[in-house]
């Protein structure tokens, strides 16, 4: 038999089943990083609203901060007259009281908490809010600012100037602002 | 679909052949609206300026794309509002034109100047609603009160307009795949290949796009300030450019069985998979995967990084990443022996830095590894100076190692200096061998034109260098045919004219043995004695009449 006696096979050019099993699966591979995609999306937003605490805070405080020193502030516990006038006094009213009140952590669905720095090896600080007291050093020196973390006994009867920062998803600071309080 | 476009050598333009005849023939005295639709619309002229109209109309409609994405960050867009909207009249002002241009000059258009009315074809016709819904929303909102987001979700509506361009090249890379299978169209777009077309540049663009945009984003994630504004629209952007990369490597891979050299479905795929240029495809993609699904267990934040190595797929487009390879490679045991030499000083030079120092600078000599540095930050020329020798010693070492750094460090400088030029020297070499079997029959068909269109492009040589490469063969053409007219130590000279001298002397003999009566040769060399045993020996074994 020879060559022309063999009958042309017929091309096809339309997709055949691998070309379809590839389709498919390119298709679920869209599927998958959309999903991802949203997944990570939805973390981003966590973090987000983590922010917009912080933000909420800073906005609190500094509002305060520009009146508390006036006679009738509204804010007792946060006055700078107040007696003991101590952080952990005025964060108490802060977190029952105020506006702030019902800002949630939504990486747990609770109110944020204070605390005393971020941690990465330590995952509940995530959505945190580390609140720092940045004291001035004397002129002259190498650094011009020391970062301490305020803690509940820190008086606060005094201006201070402080900083706001959170904690994302991974445990790292995302600061958000300084200010006087 | 490979045209049958044959070009002789006394026609030879080699502006034409590499496609660089931009001067647009257009005749000036041809009535105004002929003349400006030939200038700027037709697709058919080359040279003329329609292929630049739709790159910075592309270009506008990207960066309207931007825009609109930025005008949904708030921290973006209320700081710069006024600027957003310049730019959206500009942009608008610009579309409106063309628009109004591309209506006026509808009856020059052989798309509608067949029809009764060409410009209601014209209006009627899917590119120009397009247009028209491009620019309309924002004459709309001047007569009615039309909300934001349907504002900006209308405007939206101007990416459509990109279709002018992908629509074009998607027909014509639907012809020149015609009976093509579906992988075979698949390794068209993805891999270059003369089936591509301008759908597998437009590929190739949209993937760079692609890289640049996400290299970008990494780069600013790093900067707070916008990291703190735009982290959604990162995490955004960067499932897109995964979902982009990762559709880009499978289809690769799907489709490389198609290149050559890479069959079989397993061998094939496995051989394409690690090439160098489909691992940083991996390597691009596989942060967000890792990231994703490890958090949990590990600080995966590092991989972050990797995503970086995305700029690295644009080097697949580029050859000279290639030759720079290839160079490496070939001089690779050189290179070694010389970061071999210059490991052994560094070492010696780092103990003996250590002895002579370390008295005196117990802290800046403290051992042997931590004087490396200082020998390495000496022989590279750097100098920090932040640890010195201080001892007399030390110091005459120092002169003669910072001496001696020099030239160990220019070793492999110099090396791959002239292995490029070696590399590029070969190659043209290799384009003037090719060249001169094209050039043989007198005339190019359109794979050789092609072939040499691609090298050229390779090689970025200009018209001017391809032609005095062309000149070159043509005169070493016309030598080997006239090469019985030159002396024979001008033929020398060049061993394969001596093997086709060879050739030729051989082909002449062997003629004139067939011209003889059989015998008759033999007969007069035997009789006056003219030849020696060996010389009728050799005329009998070109004759064929081996003893």
């Amino acid at each position: 038999m020879n060559s022309t006696e063999l009958k042309a096979e017929p091309v096809q050019t339309g997709p055949n089943a691998y070309d379809i099993g590839f389709m498919v699966l390119m298709a679920l591979l869209m599927v998958f990083v959309f999903w991802l995609t949203t997944m990570n999306y939805s973390e981003g937003m966590k973090t987000e609203v983590a922010k917009r605490n912080g933000e909420a805070w800073v906005e609190w405080l500094t509002t305060a901060g520009t009146k508390r020193f006036e006679d009738g502030f509204e804010h007792a516990a946060c006055a700078g007259k107040a007696e003991p006038g101590t952080w952990g006094e005025c964060v108490a009213y802060i977190k029952t009281q105020s506006s702030l009140k019902g800002l949630v952590n939504t990486f747990f669905d609770k109110p944020p908490e204070l605390i005393a720095a971020c941690n990465k090896e330590d995952l509940s600080t995530t959505g945190g809010i580390v609140v720092d007291n940045l004291v001035a050093t004397p002129p002259g020196s190498a650094i011009p600012l020391i970062v301490k973390p305020l803690t509940e006994d820190d008086l606060i009867t005094a201006k201070l100037q402080l900083r706001i920062t959170i904690c994302d998803k991974g445990g790292y600071p995302i600061k958000i602002s300084e200010f006087e309080f | 679909m490979e045209t049958n476009k044959t070009i002789y050598l006394k026609d030879l333009n080699v502006a034409s052949l590499l496609g660089k005849d931009e001067e647009a023939n257009i005749p000036s005295d041809l009535p105004m609206r002929k003349w400006l639709f030939s200038w700027l619309l037709d697709t058919t002229i080359p040279g003329n300026m329609h292929k630049t109209v739709d790159k910075w109309l592309g270009i506008l409609i990207v960066a309207n794309l931007f825009t609109l994405l930025f005008e949904h960050v708030p921290a973006v867009f209320e700081p710069h509002k006024a600027w957003f909207h310049w730019f959206d009249i500009f942009s608008v002002a610009v579309f409106t034109v063309e628009y109004l241009m591309r209506l006026y000059l509808a009856p020059e258009d052989p798309e509608f100047n067949k029809k009764k009315f060409a410009r209601l074809g014209f209006v009627s016709s899917p590119f120009a609603i397009i247009d028209f819904l491009a620019v309309a929303p924002f004459y709309l909102q001047a007569f009615i009160p039309v909300d934001l987001r349907v504002l900006r979700a209308l405007r939206l509506l101007r990416i459509l307009k990109l279709f002018r361009i992908v629509v074009p090249a998607y027909k014509d890379f639907q012809v020149l795949n015609e009976g093509r299978t579906f992988r075979q169209k698949v390794h068209a777009l993805v891999f270059p290949s003369k089936f591509g077309g301008e759908l597998q540049k437009i590929f190739d663009i949209f993937i760079g796009i692609w890289v640049l945009l996400s290299v970008m984003a990494v780069i600013l994630e790093s900067v707070e300030s916008i990291h703190y504004i735009l982290n959604l629209q990162f995490v955004l952007l960067d499932g897109v450019a995964v979902a982009i990369f990762s559709l880009e490597y499978f289809m690769r891979l799907y489709a490389c069985v198609e290149e050559p050299g890479h069959k079989g479905a397993f061998m094939g795929r496995f051989k394409q998979a690690k090439s160098p240029a489909t691992f940083i495809d991996f390597i691009a993609i596989l942060p967000f995967f890792l990231e994703v699904f490890l958090h949990h267990l590990l600080d995966l934040r590092f991989l972050r990084v990797f995503r970086l190595s995305r700029l690295l797929k644009l080097t697949r487009n580029s050859d000279a990443t290639d030759v720079l390879f290839r160079v490496i490679a070939r001089e690779w045991p050189i290179m070694s022996a010389a970061a071999f030499i210059m490991g052994l000083l560094l070492v010696l030079t780092a103990s003996l830095g250590y002895l002579l120092e370390h008295d005196a600078q117990p802290e800046k000599f403290e051992n042997i590894p931590q004087s490396i540095y200082w020998a390495v930050i000496t022989l590279a020329s750097v100098g920090y100076g932040d640890i010195s020798p201080v001892t007399p010693l030390g110091r005459a070492m120092t002169s003669v190692l910072a001496l001696l750094g020099i030239g160990i460090f220019a070793i492999p400088a110099a090396l791959l200096a002239s292995a490029f030029s070696d590399e590029l020297i070969k190659d043209r070499e290799a384009l003037k061998a090719n060249l001169f079997q094209i050039l043989k029959d007198g005339k190019i068909v359109e794979s050789e034109a092609h072939y040499i269109r691609q090298e050229a492009e390779r090689m970025h040589l200009t018209v001017e260098e391809l032609n005095a490469l062309i000149d070159t063969v043509m005169k070493e053409k016309e030598i080997e045919d006239n090469l019985q007219a030159l002396p024979i130590h001008t033929i020398a000279k060049r061993p394969e004219h001596a093997v086709e001298y060879f050739k030729t002397a051989i082909s002449e003999l062997r003629q004139l043995g067939m011209q003889m009566t059989p015998g008759e040769f033999e007969e007069a060399a035997k009789t006056s004695d003219r030849l020696t045993a060996s010389e009728m020996a050799l005329w009998q074994q070109i004759q064929g009449k081996t003893t």
